[in-house]
């Protein structure tokens, strides 16, 4: 299979270059060429790869479908210069001439919405109310699924899956190890099709000033008290340059500021966990919760934290670390593109990805949770379900088939959100690329290895403006987040969050005030408004009294059942 | 026989439409047309308060009635007392202060001789009342702020320890409601500054002859003067006795101020924003619907009664 790849790379290679040469790339034929090329490979390269050709044969007569879909204001700024160029609309754009061209399925757009401050889940609610469903269309929002499905609305795809669905786009669709299509179970049957995106991007990683510990002489942390002891070491050298020196980042809504923190504790106030009994216990209430907490009120008394940050969102909070006032912060790999900011302004700050810091000095387990741009589902009157296959082989060869201009389809200023059905690429599609880099890097650069995203990453690698932060992300250096992130996947320390099921009534009832209630309970002790022990066992009675005690059971309930169907 | 005469043609006038007045009436017709549309129509919504109301079923279709247990829910909240309390005494504040302070500025504003000062400082004042409460609410923040904020290095620099506005609870609720006034006022004094503008200046001419001094005019004949606007004014915002400004709180407040800062509002947002609960945001409506009709109809009483103003 790897030579067939190669050959048709080859092949598509010299086919660029002949059409690069004859085709002005902002020119409607280019359009049409892309297109054409696409419709031409799309069945051989199913056909050799997975004998599955007949999966994306074209009907005889047209097929028409209505979907509606979403986009973001960055897709629709670009989409004027493309409309320019080539006449793409957000209506008829690529893709939708890709699936006329290739497949005969016609793609009617009833409507599209901006997605921002969760409009399309809004727009499509309003939709569905008024009885305007379209043929098939993505689903974002676990509760809707569900009860579209409880409404017999939509179909569900068990069989469709099986019979239409290539095996490239299942390999993609189960990479989470099928947690969303558990999600998107009601009464033993599944109704949604995932659309799965990188799991990862809830993996916390600790970022340090690594100036900062070059002038000091100091070690990465492996242990929470190391970590403590660089705090006070940067805050007495006043690195900060003044008084104001702080230890770390932290902000109002706690969690992403300090989820490793917790997690260097084995506590996890975010999740459903395994405890020992085999059962599900929400996270938040266990003992671990209480030792982080009293090790958060030990930086904020010694002065560590900024006192302001209960009033301060992540990005205000962020401001210590550009003003040089902070050294540590936990973040995602994205913070690379704020620490570049620094960087442009004081070139002689450097930082640093390492391990998580934990209690024992024991490396530090995460949990994730499943990512999704949603589910694809099927109305329940639609005669072709197999559409939504179709479609879905045509956009996954599109992206990452290394057809030609692969970058065209895919990662091109986000033309994947373009596809019908958003883009839906490996759960762990962050670390694959990221390997597909280090591939490319072993080679000594050579960029035929690189697919789909890897090839805009590499390019982001080796030109542009940002090359330092995407160096501090997905380069091949040793202290890198995508080091760690691998470290913790090849040595299977990574988790799911436990409960996947939709909340019943009376946890949709509760639930948003008890993890309010926590927040607060939990912002309370670190700032010593109460003591731990007090504060926290005031918590875990409020928890009980609001009925965490009863969602308990009934999440065990769903567990017990998930786990005796999988048996 | 004259007098059936004339009791007809008064009876005639007061119920026909002249033919001069038709067109008049004629002009709205769309008025009341989209009043219909988009006021009356969706009133048939307010069922949802009281179904448990899932959107994939439909508007209208076989949604679950649950009688009054989405009020039941939202006063069964943990915090519905506090919440009330807070939505109340903001509410309340904003209410009398945005009453008394542009009334006092307007009057004190007239008194400036420089006309020129005058419209500076109006124009100055009314500044705030155009930024949104996402800017004006950074602005303050950073103004507020314990270790940098001007505020507190200016207390800093008399020998106050600083003071954390935003995040104290002994603080947060007069925060609200200053910086409120600090972003209203200047609007409430340019409505008033008009109304003082169309006083008879014949008026103060004649109470200076009477040997008025400018207190006594300013008494006497500006403050009776501005009466029924000061009615209207005090009418209109008794309905907002539950509206306490989401959009200032949203934007000011954290967990750690809930206690004093939490409003009904702001406590439904966060119950929806998780799931789509469109049935107990339709009870809070309602709820704060009858609220605000008891206290406008009151005050419009009182206003009748007492002040002799009326509208119908």
């Amino acid at each position: 299979m790897k030579r067939i790849l190669t050959l048709a790379l080859a092949l598509c290679l010299s086919l660029i270059l002949v059409t690069a040469l004859a085709v002005d790339q902002h020119d409607k034929d280019y359009f049409d060429t892309q297109v054409q090329l696409l419709a031409d490979n799309l069945q051989k390269f199913y056909e050799e790869n997975y004998g599955e050709g007949d999966l994306v044969a074209p009907y005889d007569e047209p097929v028409e479908v209505t979907i509606v879909n979403y986009y973001n204001t960055n897709l629709e700024t670009n989409m004027a210069t493309w409309t320019d160029w080539w006449g793409e609309t957000l209506e008829n754009n690529r893709y939708v001439a890709a699936a006329e061209k290739a497949l005969n399925i016609k793609i009617k757009y009833l409507w599209l919405k901006n997605d921002a401050d969760k409009g399309y889940e809004k727009q499509l609610r309003l939709a569905i109310t008024a009885g305007e469903i379209p043929d098939m269309f993505i689903v974002t929002n676990q509760n809707d699924l569900v009860q579209l499905a409880e409404s017999g609305l939509i179909m569900p795809v068990d069989d469709v899956v099986d019979k239409y669905f290539t095996t490239w786009d299942k390999e993609i669709q189960s990479s989470d190890g099928g947690k969303l299509y558990e999600m998107a179970m009601y009464d033993g049957q599944c109704y949604g099709i995932p659309c799965n995106i990188s799991d990862t991007d809830t993996f916390s990683y600790i970022w340090l000033r690594k100036d900062w510990m070059e002038k000091l002489n100091l070690e990465a942390p492996k242990t929470m008290d190391d970590l403590r002891n660089i705090m006070l070491a940067f805050k007495e050298a006043k690195l900060g340059g003044s008084e104001n020196t702080y230890g770390m980042v932290i902000d109002k809504d706690l969690y992403y500021s300090t989820r490793g923190l917790f997690a260097g504790f084995g506590a996890y106030p975010e999740f459903w966990v395994e405890d020992e009994n085999g059962g599900l216990v929400w996270g938040g209430t266990q003992e671990n919760v209480k030792k982080a907490l009293t090790y958060l009120n030990g930086l904020y008394n010694d002065g560590l934290l900024d006192k302001e940050f209960i009033t301060q969102s992540n990005t205000d909070a962020k401001a210590l670390m550009f003003n040089s006032q902070a050294g540590i912060l936990y973040a995602g790999h994205w913070l690379a593109h704020d620490l570049q900011k620094l960087h442009d302004n004081d070139p002689e700050s450097d930082w640093i990805c390492v391990a998580l810091p934990s209690e024992t000095g024991a490396p530090v387990e995460q949990y994730l949770t499943p990512v999704k741009r949603g589910w694809i589902v099927i109305n329940e009157s639609y005669e072709h379900p197999e559409v939504a296959a179709k479609i879905r082989a045509l956009c996954t060869f599109a992206a990452q088939g290394g057809i030609c201009d692969g970058t065209w389809w895919f990662s091109n200023d986000q033309a994947q959100a373009l596809e019908p059905f958003q883009a839906s690429v490996s759960s762990w599609d962050n670390y694959n690329t990221y390997l597909n880099l280090l591939e490319c890097y072993d080679k000594g650069g050579d960029t035929s290895v690189l697919r789909a995203k890897a090839i805009t990453y590499w390019n982001n690698l080796t030109s542009g403006s940002s090359i330092w932060a995407w160096e501090h992300m997905f380069g091949n250096g040793e202290t890198t987040p995508m080091v760690v992130l691998r470290d913790a996947i090849e040595n299977e320390r990574i988790h799911y969050d436990g409960f996947l099921g939709a909340q019943n009534e009376f946890m949709q009832d509760r639930w948003s005030v008890i993890k309010d209630e926590q927040l607060t309970a939990f912002t309370k002790i670190i700032i010593g408004e109460v003591g731990v022990e007090e504060g926290f066992a005031d918590w875990l009675k409020t928890f009980d009294s609001m009925g965490g005690t009863q969602i308990t059971r009934d999440v065990n309930e769903w567990y017990a059942q998930s786990q005796a169907m999988k048996e | 026989m004259t007098q059936k005469n004339t009791a007809t043609h008064s009876h005639k006038r007061r119920r026909g439409i002249s033919r001069a007045e038709l067109p008049l009436h004629l002009m709205l017709i769309p008025g009341i047309v989209i009043i219909f549309i988009f006021h009356y129509i969706p009133l048939g919504g307010l069922v949802i308060a009281f179904q448990r109301f899932i959107p994939a079923k439909g508007l209208f279709g076989n949604q679950k009635w649950v009688g009054l247990q989405n009020f039941e829910y939202i006063f069964s909240m943990p915090n519905t007392m506090n919440v009330l309390t807070n939505t109340v005494v903001i509410a309340g504040a904003k209410i009398v202060l945005n009453l008394i302070i542009p009334i006092t500025v307007a009057l004190m504003l007239n008194e400036l001789q420089s006309s020129k000062l005058k419209r500076t400082v109006q124009t100055v004042i009314y500044f705030p009342h155009f930024l949104s409460w996402i800017i004006f609410g950074s602005i303050i923040m950073d103004l507020l702020s314990p270790q940098n904020g001007i505020v507190n290095k200016l207390l800093g620099a008399l020998g106050t320890d600083p003071i954390f506005f935003l995040g104290d609870n002994r603080y947060f609720r007069q925060t609200i409601i200053w910086t409120d006034i600090w972003k209203n006022f200047g609007y409430g004094t340019v409505v008033y500054m008009a109304s003082i503008t169309s006083i008879d200046p014949t008026l103060y001419e004649a109470a200076a002859i009477d040997g008025a001094n400018r207190c006594q005019q300013t008494r006497h004949v500006t403050l009776p003067g501005m009466r029924m606007i000061i009615v209207l004014m005090m009418v209109l915002s008794l309905g907002n006795v539950l509206n306490a400004g989401f959009d200032q709180i949203y934007n000011m407040y954290s967990p750690i101020v809930y206690e004093t800062g939490d409003i009904i509002d702001t406590m439904v947002y966060r119950l929806g924003m998780e799931n789509a609960k469109y049935s107990p945001a339709a009870a809070v409506g309602i709820f704060k619907s009858v609220v605000s009709m008891v206290f406008i109809s009151a005050s419009y009483y009182v206003a009748d009664r007492f002040f002799d103003y009326r509208l119908f």
